[in-house]
């Protein structure tokens, strides 16, 4: 029965849980983390690892929304609205992925990886330097001037509940041409790339749409799922899921990420979290090395 | 104070409904994920100790093949070939948020929000069609 098949799923199985794992730990998405090791290490095709890692993305994204939702915190309409433009990002990325070279790809996931970890060592800089960050301006304001027309135009505008302040903030959408052009660019990673893009998604919406921290990254993790199953469909279509490799990576990765999410943030400490930084930004290196062309 | 605040304002009727809906159509998401989990978990069981038709044929140590297309996918569900079963489970998790997308349509309509089924609507077209179109890519 230890056919290298066998073996190659087990394996396949273990190293999801800890990519789950570490992704639900570190704020990462798992895809992040499962592409390279199923590329680099276990030789996979690229295309059959984002297949099986946008499956996994699904998966642990779809478990979550819900909270979101039922906090009040995800805006539905935003995230509808927006959705238009990472689907269609999410289409063009898989389509592309067929006809990229393979080097193209790893450079592309290389630059994606090291620039999802920005937010993941800013938060571990904070947590040596404590600074709350005051909340912005506009959101203190109640009829704030600042509505941008198309926000009024789609109803855009929200209110939330923030128990931290104690007080309901309004907040008002800005630069929404912009923001949903960045959305494309999240749905096209996601869809070249096999990954969920929240950081793309949390950045279009928190910095250049102006939405509230928490409700961006709410409805972020609201609108991965749907984007996620645009690249799995059409992946799907055309073959490119073997389910040898993305069923173990789909349950290692929803597993992973339960336990992470349960167990693991009472015994991490913050070197652990720097570790985990180093190791994937060894891994984002290793990417850019392939895609120049270069084999460790 | 209510803990964890929702806002305490006139209950507007309407609104509430529809926030329970939104809530119902919410839990779709994690329910899909279970079912589709049991379904790849099964056919991966039945893998193991039924091996699947290529399998039988070519032996455990060759490559195994799977279904790659929809309609082989149903073909081989019919022999309850186990490799047919994960891909259900795997269509099954890629259907759940499109799903959802699809009953946000009805919740919009069936709250009047013309604009918004609308956009949600176009959000549905956009994923069938991306998926048709991985078809013919095939």
């Amino acid at each position: 029965m230890m056919s290298p098949l066998v073996i190659q799923f087990f394996l396949l199985l273990g190293v999801s849980v800890l990519a789950g794992g570490i992704g639900s730990l570190m704020g990462l998405g798992g895809g992040m983390i499962i592409v390279p090791v199923m590329t680099l290490f276990m030789g996979i095709d690229f295309r059959i690892a984002a297949g099986a890692s946008i499956i996994a993305v699904i998966a642990t994204s779809s478990g979550a929304a819900a909270a979101y939702v039922r906090d009040r915190l995800a805006n539905i309409r935003v995230g509808m609205f927006l959705e238009i433009f990472t689907v269609l990002g999410a289409i063009s990325g898989a389509m592309l992925v067929g006809i990229l070279n393979a080097r193209v790809l790893y450079l592309l996931f290389a630059l994606v990886m090291l620039y999802s970890l920005l937010p993941t060592s800013g938060k571990i800089l904070r947590e040596f330097r404590p600074r709350p960050s005051p909340p912005r301006e506009a959101d203190l304001s109640a009829g704030s001037v600042r509505t941008d027309k198309i926000a009024r135009l789609l109803s855009l505008d929200d209110e939330y509940y923030d128990p931290t302040l104690d007080k309901t903030v309004f907040y008002h959408l800005r630069r929404v041409p912009l923001g949903a052009g960045i959305m494309y660019m999240a749905g096209l990673a996601s869809g070249l790339l096999g990954i969920g893009s929240g950081a793309f998604k949390v950045l279009a919406m928190d910095s250049v749409m102006e939405m509230p921290i928490k409700c961006s990254t709410a409805t972020s993790n609201f609108m991965i799922g749907v984007t996620a199953a645009a690249s799995a469909g059409i992946y799907f279509s055309r073959g490119d899921i073997d389910p040898f490799v993305a069923a173990p990576v789909a349950l290692g990765v929803l597993a992973g990420s339960f336990i992470g999410a349960r167990l693991l943030p009472k015994i991490a400490g913050i070197w652990i979290r720097i570790g985990f930084l180093a190791v994937i930004a060894l891994i984002g290196v290793q990417m850019l090395l392939k895609g120049c062309g270069v084999s460790l | 104070m209510k803990r964890h605040g929702k806002p305490s304002r006139q209950p507007h009727t309407k609104e509430d409904s529809s926030r329970r809906t939104e809530l119902m159509i919410s839990s779709i998401l994690r329910y899909g994920v279970t079912l589709s989990a049991m379904v790849i978990a099964l056919g991966m069981i039945l893998l193991f100790f039924r091996g699947n038709s290529a399998s039988k044929a070519l032996g455990m140590s060759a490559v195994l093949q799977y279904p790659h297309s929809l309609g082989a996918m149903l073909r081989g569900l019919q022999s309850l070939d186990p490799s047919a079963i994960v891909e259900l489970g795997l269509a099954l998790l890629i259907a759940t948020p499109v799903l959802r997308v699809a009953s946000s349509i009805v919740a919009f309509a069936w709250s009047g929000d013309r604009l918004y089924t609308i956009i949600t609507l176009l959000v549905l077209i956009l994923l069938v069609a991306g998926m048709v179109l991985g078809y013919g890519a095939g």
